[in-house]
């Protein structure tokens, strides 16, 4: 059973102006999936579908089985956001704590001081959140996926304002959610850091989903992703 | 819904009260929050003792305390009406706030719970403050045996009233997602509120009536309103708790099946094409404002209240427009964007000068069509406006004020709430103040001018000191570090790779 199937969601802002069409994708359990397209295409829009932020128009979303909008489909996945507006007012611990209740498991503090002081926030668990930079609130969040361990994980952009070795980091222990069965969507521009730990992309473009392949046979294809993209991008049918 | 999912947001909300809302603004100063606790006591003090030496002479009559507390309990509907649609206004406006809770597990209904919490308890503080003063003189003119009697006229029915408006608020809310109206069910939400509002007040001397008639005749007729003082009276007080407990409950219970799965809306703006040769002048701040939704809703709750006005006119039903000034509470907060801007620096005069400028344009342009249908509907009407606009626009001056003393971050109801809570009490001590030393009218109107002009000076500084903090945000953030630093680790973080920028002094 995929841990994410999402079939024909359409989405619309104001009822006249289609952001996502007929949008149909499965994840599977254990498998990192990127998530590409320009600015503008829908992907924000379908993570917060995904996540019963935006209310869904047409289709369906089930997570780990479940229906989206259930306790059970909340408890399954994690949504990284792209901004970093977390609770300021909390301290890391705090935040990582309340997660911790909300997904109903146990947080170890050795564990998250460790994480902590991994991605170079040594000492600073303890601080309050509004005291982090934005590379540092970014890392929280990360910090906080990692903790939390959910069967699927959806960071939206997350890793840009990271600093390199905090990349560095995160590839390797994302590399070991998916060793544990656990998926992830990755929603970057950033085409080298997907060909190097993505199983598989999807490209949306305008609210339709123009490429959903394994990594291997669409650099195969195209040489890389960024050529995917950009041949795309530059194609006759899609210039005004 | 998993209701111990919701108390976890409720829990992280009221952290957010206590570490930014009470943390922020003129609330950063502890001498400011001893004076505004100090004037809310001072207020509250004043209404008991006053209550007290109205009711002394009375003590011993039982009739008149049994028709008092009727009384009361009509007043208490009314008051609950009031403080349950302040309480949505303020809540349809933070959309901002629950972005917050974006990343947090939950679903929109236990998310929708968590702020009933809040709501309730803000419901229940104004309710309860409206009434403190009866309370405080009947325990200490009556001793214990006031306790039952408050409940049965106040409390229980303050409670009662809350969740029956809730439970309807809820399902209404329900129909009319069902009837493919949700993008408008908050406005329309309000505006039956509203009406219903008007209905109650509108019938209230009817009711005071009946219920006073009742009483004077020895008779015990039956008052929707003061349904369980009639079943005390005649079944006895143990009846009319277990009325009380079961209602509450079933309206409890009924209310949580009723909080709907409702979406966080995603527009504070509405994309107004302003591109005619004359709107093309409007500033950013005069956009910030005419966009809003906070100011469209005010609008459409101004003119609500302009239509009810001119259909009974107690007072001008220009005064209508008054509402507009709500949206004047959000606005310093909403153009912060705008002063990070190198190009938009200027002094805090010219800020404020800005802000006003854009309320100023609200109420034009509300005020023309509103004179318009004055002239035409109710001509004997148009005595005192001039009088009722300047009403209102120091009803903006005063908005602004409270806007930049409590800035509403990310829209959040509390630090309007508190905001409100403050600027009542100063204002209601002032009204106290000049309605005891009954000066000449001359005398008055010249206070209120000066009181307008401090406000002025005050909201001026306080943009002032808002533009001093954005360029020292360095220095005054490793202040405030270093003050604050039993509220979080303080460990050593000199030389630390993970220091934050605003740390490295």
């Amino acid at each position: 059973m995929p841990v994410l199937e999402a079939k024909g969601i359409t989405y619309s802002y104001d009822g006249f102006v289609t952001v996502l069409e007929d949008v149909c994708f499965d994840i599977n359990a254990g498998e990192i999936v990127g998530l590409l397209g320009p600015n503008g295409s829908g992907k924000s829009t379908l993570i917060k579908t995904v996540f019963d932020l935006l209310e869904l128009q047409g289709g369906s979303v089930r997570l780990d089985g479940h229906e989206h909008s259930s306790p059970a489909a909340k408890s399954a996945a994690m949504y990284l956001a792209s901004n970093d507006y977390l609770p300021q007012f909390l301290t890391g611990r705090e935040y990582v704590d309340m997660l911790a209740r909300l997904y109903d498991v146990e947080a170890d503090p050795e564990a998250a001081a460790r994480l902590f002081e991994m991605f170079s926030m040594g000492g600073r668990y303890h601080d309050l959140i509004e005291d982090y930079s934005h590379g540092m609130r970014k890392k929280t969040q990360l910090v906080s996926a990692l903790l939390m361990r959910r069967p699927l994980t959806i960071i939206d952009e997350t890793l840009n304002g990271i600093d390199i070795e905090a990349l560095h980091l995160t590839e390797r222990e994302l590399t070991r959610l998916r060793d544990e069965g656990r998926s992830v969507v990755l929603c970057t521009h950033d085409f080298a850091l997907l060909e190097r730990l993505a199983d598989r992309v999807l490209f949306l473009d305008h609210g339709l989903l123009v490429a959903d392949a394994d990594t291997a046979v669409l650099v195969e294809e195209h040489g890389s992703l960024a050529d995917l993209v950009f041949g795309h991008l530059d194609a006759e049918h899609r210039r005004p | 819904m998993r209701t111990g999912k919701s108390l976890v947001l409720a829990r992280m909300l009221l952290r957010f009260f206590l570490r930014r809302v009470a943390r922020t603004g003129v609330l950063r100063s502890r001498p400011v929050k001893v004076l505004a606790v100090g004037t809310v006591a001072l207020i509250l003090g004043a209404g008991a003792v006053a209550a007290y030496f109205f009711l002394e002479p009375m003590v011993a009559q039982e009739k008149v305390w049994g028709l008092l507390f009727e009384m009361s309990t009509v007043s208490v509907v009314l008051w609950v009406q009031i403080a349950f649609l302040l309480v949505k206004v303020l809540f349809l406006n933070a959309a901002g706030m629950l972005e917050l809770s974006f990343q947090l597990p939950l679903t929109n209904r236990e998310r929708a719970a968590a702020l009933l919490v809040y709501e309730a308890t803000m419901a229940g503080i104004v309710s309860a403050v409206g009434f403190t003063s009866l309370t405080v003189a009947a325990v200490v003119l009556l001793g214990p045996a006031a306790v039952p009697r408050l409940l049965e006229a106040i409390v229980f029915p303050i409670i009662l009233t809350y969740l029956a408006l809730s439970v309807g608020y809820l399902l209404l809310a329900r129909v009319l997602v069902w009837l493919g109206l949700r993008r408008i069910q908050g406005i329309v939400l309000i505006l039956v509120l509203f009406s219903l509002l008007m209905l109650y007040a509108s019938g209230l001397g009817s009711l005071s009536s009946a219920a006073s008639a009742a009483y004077l005749a020895d008779r015990t007729d039956f008052v929707w309103v003061a349904s369980l003082a009639w079943i005390t009276h005649h079944y006895g007080p143990v009846a009319m708790v277990s009325v009380f407990l079961v209602t509450a409950a079933l309206l409890t219970a009924l209310a949580l099946w009723a909080t709907p799965s409702q979406h966080v809306p995603h527009s504070r703006y509405l994309n107004l094409p302003f591109d005619w040769p004359l709107v093309r002048r409007l500033s950013a701040y005069d956009r910030c404002l005419l966009r809003s939704s906070q100011a469209w809703l005010a609008m459409v709750v101004s003119a609500a209240v302009f239509v009810g006005l001119c259909l009974d006119p107690v007072v001008n039903p220009l005064w209508a427009l008054a509402v507009l000034s709500m949206s004047g509470l959000y606005q310093f907060a909403a153009t912060e964007p705008l002063r990070m801007l190198s190009a938009q620096r200027g002094t805090a005069w010219r800020t404020y000068g800005r802000l006003v400028r854009a309320q100023l344009l609200l109420l034009a342009g509300m005020a023309l069509p509103c004179v318009a249908v004055l002239a035409a509907a109710r001509p004997d009407q148009l005595g005192g406006s001039l009088f009722a606009l300047g009403g209102c626009v120091a009803g903006a001056l005063v908005a602004i004020s409270i806007g930049i003393a409590f800035p509403a971050e990310h829209d959040n109801p509390f630090s309007v709430f508190v905001g409100l809570a403050v600027a009542s009490a100063v204002l209601g001590l002032l009204g106290i103040a000049l309605g005891i030393l009954q000066m000449p009218q001359i005398l008055v109107v010249l206070i209120v001018a000066a009181s307008l002009a401090i406000i002025v000076w005050y909201s001026v500084q306080g943009i002032r000191t808002f533009d001093s903090r954005r360029r020292n945000e360095k220095g005054a953030a490793t202040r405030e570090q270093h003050r604050g630093g039993s509220a979080v680790d303080p460990r050593g973080r000199s030389g630390s790779a993970s220091l934050s920028h605003v740390l490295d002094s």
